[in-house]
């Protein structure tokens, strides 16, 4: 397991360069977003552009990736991004990076244009430039059925750009299979931008696991701990969207843009029971046994006939709360559409939400839309998705993400986007929760719940308890705003080291208490790979992994002034919910108190920036470029 | 006797009693009445309010 390979792949030159991953990187780092991160913070200098040749696009699998145990078939994809110009980062499920690592290599370090479309073909050791100007054009799922073709083997995997990441829509994601997304940071715009249709792999190699029998052993042990949570047996029968139930009744579900806090008893269609009736089967990423994922028929109406994957709970905002609809074929049928698009659903519902509540309020009209948008009108929502991926109009300009597009549209309309450091935020309202508004805003790559969003907070578990987890005292209610810094900082380096080991945030303490963590992750990284960790260690190397993303967005311009959840958060106390939850918004100073504990909690100063001492301690130095030369 | 289940009120966070099969129950603690769910035979789900 030591002995993995990464390759730098220069496409302006057309040459690879295949290097060991020294064993010093890996306890530094582990693998996955924190080497992913190594390689940028010292190669990409701020004033190259995300669509400059010269910005690095970086794939990596985590440590553990590809190996029998919490659903390892995690792949990271980082760049530097569009939308926020500073961290572009998305994790992606399915089976690309297991079969990366099959082929021998656990990152690609991609730089350079080429100069007409190609793909990469990763096959046991040895990495091929390719042709694919016959690719150019051709939905997700017909380039990865295309390339399996070509290839001849069925079993290739592939990560590829859709209409919207060769359009370089700005939000534009990566897929693999039907439904497995990089979703966020505009990665695939990147890859677009690079002239990079695909990247197919194809593995037969051994992983050398360190000690086979014990790691066997403990992974299915582990995965009898997740699969014993009541969590994990929810989500292999209803999937993501049974969030929805809890968001929705509670009162923590944007719907209208934000301008309400759930659909009331308006958005009862959407409830997860209700999308049993469509399910076929339900199917698994590698390395997964609880199998959350959906294989979905609509069988009557407009949309008869269509056969896909998901949806998941990122679509039953964007196509459903956000835009007024309350209907599951709309949010099947745009489920499928965005995926062959190649396109972030999440940012994407936002973005079109925004529109639309920029049309309630005659900011934008019929006349620079081409038609209404009316909330509720699901063909309006379509074709506004479509026009777009297309860049085709008013869809050229919204395309752009809402910092570019309000710079048209005017300054003021910004208010109504909900977004952090440019990068929409998921149809969460945060205002009620105040560990979740801290954690979108402070998040290294924008408005996001996947990087520490503390979900347990919600089950106001015993103080003790969460003692004993976290390590600190933090407060059950989970209105509360004292000790909240604490518990963000704890997730954040949580997540990271989850994203450096390849596992899956489903099976960690994300939704439930029960699930493996440190503790956990300290043999299975003996068995798998022979290095002795400490629970200790781990944390610390979350805490550099993350501590070089934030000094990548401070070096590129993202500060303490990007750390603050939308304004409209802060102004507008919720209208529904249940009691507890209506009259409820985010109050300034109280929120101000809690980024400095939690900036105090990193080692960071009051402006959000790593002190001396805390880069000292974590062995952080400045840049240093190490993408090798090639001739 | 009936078999009893439980299921987490979502207002009040604690958990309350469900007797198996039940499609709808009444939070013991804080008197919400909610919608439920059955995850597994023996695992119920608030769904909704009732």
């Amino acid at each position: 397991m030591l002995k993995r390979k990464v390759a730098f792949v220069d496409l302006s030159k057309e040459k690879v360069v295949v290097e060991e991953i020294p064993k010093e990187l890996r306890k530094k780092h582990l693998g996955g977003r924190g080497l992913n991160w190594y390689y940028i913070y010292n190669n990409v200098t701020p004033e190259v552009e995300p669509f400059d040749p010269e910005n690095l696009l970086v794939i990596g699998t985590g440590f553990l990736t590809g190996l029998p145990c919490l659903g390892t078939g995690r792949t990271q994809i980082s760049t530097k991004g569009p939308l926020t110009k500073g961290v572009g980062d998305a994790n992606m499920g399915g089976a690309f990076g297991p079969e990366l690592r099959y082929a021998g290599f656990d990152h690609l370090v991609i730089k350079g244009k080429a100069k007409e479309p190609v793909y990469l073909f990763v096959y046991n050791g040895e990495i091929e430039i390719r042709k694919a100007s016959h690719l150019w054009g051709l939905d997700t799922y017909e380039t990865q059925k295309a390339l399996k073709e070509e290839i001849g083997d069925e079993r290739v995997e592939s990560m590829v750009i859709g209409k919207a990441g060769e359009n370089k829509v700005y939000f534009a994601n990566v897929m693999n299979n039907i439904k497995n997304a990089g979703g966020r940071g505009g990665t695939g715009a990147v890859m677009g931008s690079k002239n990079l249709k695909a990247i197919a792999t194809r593995g037969t190699m051994d992983m050398h696991i360190h000690d086979v029998d014990k790691f066997i052993e403990y992974a299915m042990q582990m995965n009898q701990q997740v699969l014993s949570t009541k969590w994990a047996k929810t989500l292999s029968r209803l999937g993501t969207p049974l969030l929805y139930d809890v968001s929705y009744t509670t009162g923590f579900i944007g719907t209208m843009n934000w301008q309400y806090n759930t659909p009331g008893k308006e958005g009862e269609p959407l409830e997860a029971e209700y999308l049993q009736d469509y399910i076929v089967k339900h199917t698994a990423c590698m390395g997964c046994s609880v199998h959350c994922r959906h294989r979905v028929k609509i069988e009557r109406g407009e949309y008869a006939g269509l056969i896909t994957e998901g949806p998941e709970y990122t679509m039953m905002g964007s196509f459903g709360t956000l835009v007024g609809c309350y209907d599951w074929d709309l949010v099947i049928k745009g489920n499928d559409e965005c995926n062959r698009w190649g396109v972030d659903n999440l940012s994407l519902g936002a973005i079109i939400s925004w529109a639309f509540e920029l049309y309630q309020r005659e900011i934008l009209t019929e006349k620079d839309v081409g038609f209404k948008l009316e909330w509720g009108d699901k063909n309006a929502v379509l074709e506004l998705a479509r026009m777009i991926v297309e860049r085709e109009e008013i869809g050229d300009l919204l395309a752009n993400g809402f910092l570019e597009a309000a710079k048209k549209i005017g300054e003021d309309s910004l208010y109504y986007a909900i977004h952090v450091k440019g990068q929409p935020d998921l149809h969460t309202d945060e205002r009620g929760i105040p560990s979740f508004a801290l954690g979108i805003a402070t998040s290294t790559r924008g408005a996001d719940h996947l990087r520490s969003r503390p979900a347990i907070d919600l089950f106001q578990l015993p103080e003790e308890f969460l003692e004993k987890l976290i390590g600190y005292k933090i407060k059950s209610d989970f209105t509360a705003y004292e000790t909240k810094g604490i518990l963000v900082w704890w997730f954040e380096l949580y997540f990271n080291i989850v994203d450096s080991l390849g596992v899956c945030k489903f099976q960690s303490t994300f939704n439930c208490p029960h699930c493996p963590q440190y503790d956990e992750y300290v043999p299975l990284l003996k068995y798998a790979t022979g290095l002795d960790f400490t629970k200790e260690e781990l944390i610390q190397i979350g805490e550099r992994n993350y501590t070089m993303e934030r000094l990548f967005n401070i070096i590129n311009g993202l500060g303490k002034e990007h750390d603050y959840p939308p304004e409209r958060f802060f102004k507008e106390p919720n209208k529904r919910g249940l009691p507890f939850m209506k009259g409820r918004k985010l109050d300034r100073d109280k929120y101000e108190k809690m980024l400095m504990e939690y900036y105090a909690q990193h080692g960071w100063d009051e402006n959000g920036v790593p002190k001396e001492e805390t880069l000292k301690k974590l062995g952080i130095e400045k840049p240093k470029p190490n993408f090798p030369e090639v001739e | 006797m009936s078999e009893k289940y439980e299921a987490r009120c979502l207002n009040c966070r604690k958990r309350f009693e469900v007797e198996k099969g039940a499609e709808i129950a009444v939070c013991n603690h804080c008197g919400s009445k909610w919608r439920i769910s059955w995850v597994t035979p023996e695992q119920p789900k608030v769904q909704g309010p009732a």
